[in-house]
């Protein structure tokens, strides 16, 4: 993490004019903001545009920003609001959202009475379990899952921000945060557990 | 089974590092129950797919695109605000002399000049001084000033000085 003595520094730079400093601001959240496009936005020319709408954003607000928190929780909440309004104009965000999220209590209760099955003697596992087989499950899990939890588990598992942190940036409470975060890794786990044998993933 | 299979919770505490108080009593049931063990490791593997680093959503070089239109968009600024100062400066520069000529008996000693002689010309500094000795300090020193910018700044446009001559010009002040 950077300092915040060099933080401010380097927005004083930015803001006395030379664009080029903002290459260097660009260079350390580009990752950050990645993490928020790749787990929101599916579609790679969507990407480039918010990426450049993000970072244009940031530049023109720049002025705005007084340390009220992390430069970095600031430049996340930028991202995600982005992101969100983008969503939100190709009406995808609140109709996908409802959808998945009514799927995902559905999947819970299967889950749950696939597990009950799986104790039985008469359970085989439909797959012998091989890492790749399962780094890609996992990913694919990771994909369908509502928009809120990936983004809640990338925030805390990338890019380390904390729960109070997160709750800045996606703009709800805290409790939200946390429970996203422990259903989404628990859903992950069951439906991990459920494809695949216990005694297998242990090796 | 002496004690309860571990909660989500649990688990979770134990991988995320937090502090947590029970962090002894998991361990210590962890070593005895072999269904915990196989759960954790299943935790396990969901949370390393998690901490692993995604490709960059972002094409190489994306900031190259970003600094030019930030540049774009400066220099449109920069324009709209040489535009704005130019246009200000013709209107000060040909509203002043006009405040001037119909204040006072200037407009007089204009038809003065074209239709008399050397006389006119001498009322009309006259005049000219004497309608600035008229005014109280503060206006005096602000139109001064006014006069002294609008003709600097028209120097500056005027004659095409290049960045380092105008420097060289201002050393010599
Ligand atoms: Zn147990």
């Amino acid at each position: 993490m950077e300092s915040l003595d060099s933080e401010k520094k380097l927005i004083e730079n930015i803001l006395a004019g030379n664009p080029d400093e903002f290459r260097v601001l660009i260079n350390q959240y580009k990752k950050l903001v990645s993490h928020i496009l790749f787990r929101l936005i599916s579609n790679q020319n969507d990407r480039d545009e918010l990426s450049q709408e993000i970072f244009i954003k940031i530049y023109e607000n720049l002025k705005s920003f007084k340390f009220q928190s992390k430069l970095s929780t600031w430049i996340g909440r930028i991202a995600h609001n982005t992101c969100l309004n983008y969503l939100r104009k190709k009406r995808l965000h609140f109709y996908d959202d409802q959808i998945n999220y009514q799927k995902d209590e559905n999947k819970e209760r299967n889950i749950r009475a696939d597990i009950h099955e799986a104790k039985s003697p008469s359970f085989l596992p439909d797959e012998v379990a091989n890492q790749s087989q399962v780094s890609s499950f996992i990913n694919n899990e990771i994909e369908v899952l509502p928009i809120q939890y990936r983004e809640v588990i990338t925030l805390y598992h990338l890019d380390n921000f904390s729960i109070k942190e997160i709750s800045e940036i996606m703009g709800v409470p805290e409790g939200t945060v946390k429970s996203h975060l422990y259903r989404s890794r628990k859903l992950l786990k069951d439906r991990l557990t459920t494809k695949y044998n216990l005694e297998e993933l242990c090796i | 089974m002496y004690l309860d299979h571990l909660t989500d919770e649990q688990f979770q505490l134990y991988l995320d590092g937090l502090p947590t108080e029970g962090i002894s009593d998991i361990e210590e049931h962890l070593k005895t129950c072999e269904e915990c063990r196989s759960q954790l490791s299943a935790y396990k593997l969901v949370y390393k797919e998690l901490n692993i680093e995604p490709e960059s959503a972002l094409l190489p070089g994306f900031e190259n695109a970003i600094i030019s239109r930030i540049r774009k968009k400066a220099e449109q600024k920069q324009f709209i605000r040489n535009l704005l100062t130019q246009a200000a400066m013709i209107i000060l520069g040909s509203t002043l002399p006009l405040y001037f000529l119909l204040t006072g008996k200037i407009s007089d000693d204009l038809n003065h000049i074209f239709v008399n002689n050397w006389f006119g010309t001498k009322h009309l500094w006259e005049n000219v001084f004497g309608f600035i000795r008229g005014m109280n300090v503060s206006t005096e020193l602000v139109v001064s000033a006014l006069i002294i910018l609008v003709v600097f700044s028209l120097i500056e446009r005027i004659l095409p000085f290049s960045g380092h001559r105008k420097a060289a010009l201002f050393k010599v002040f």
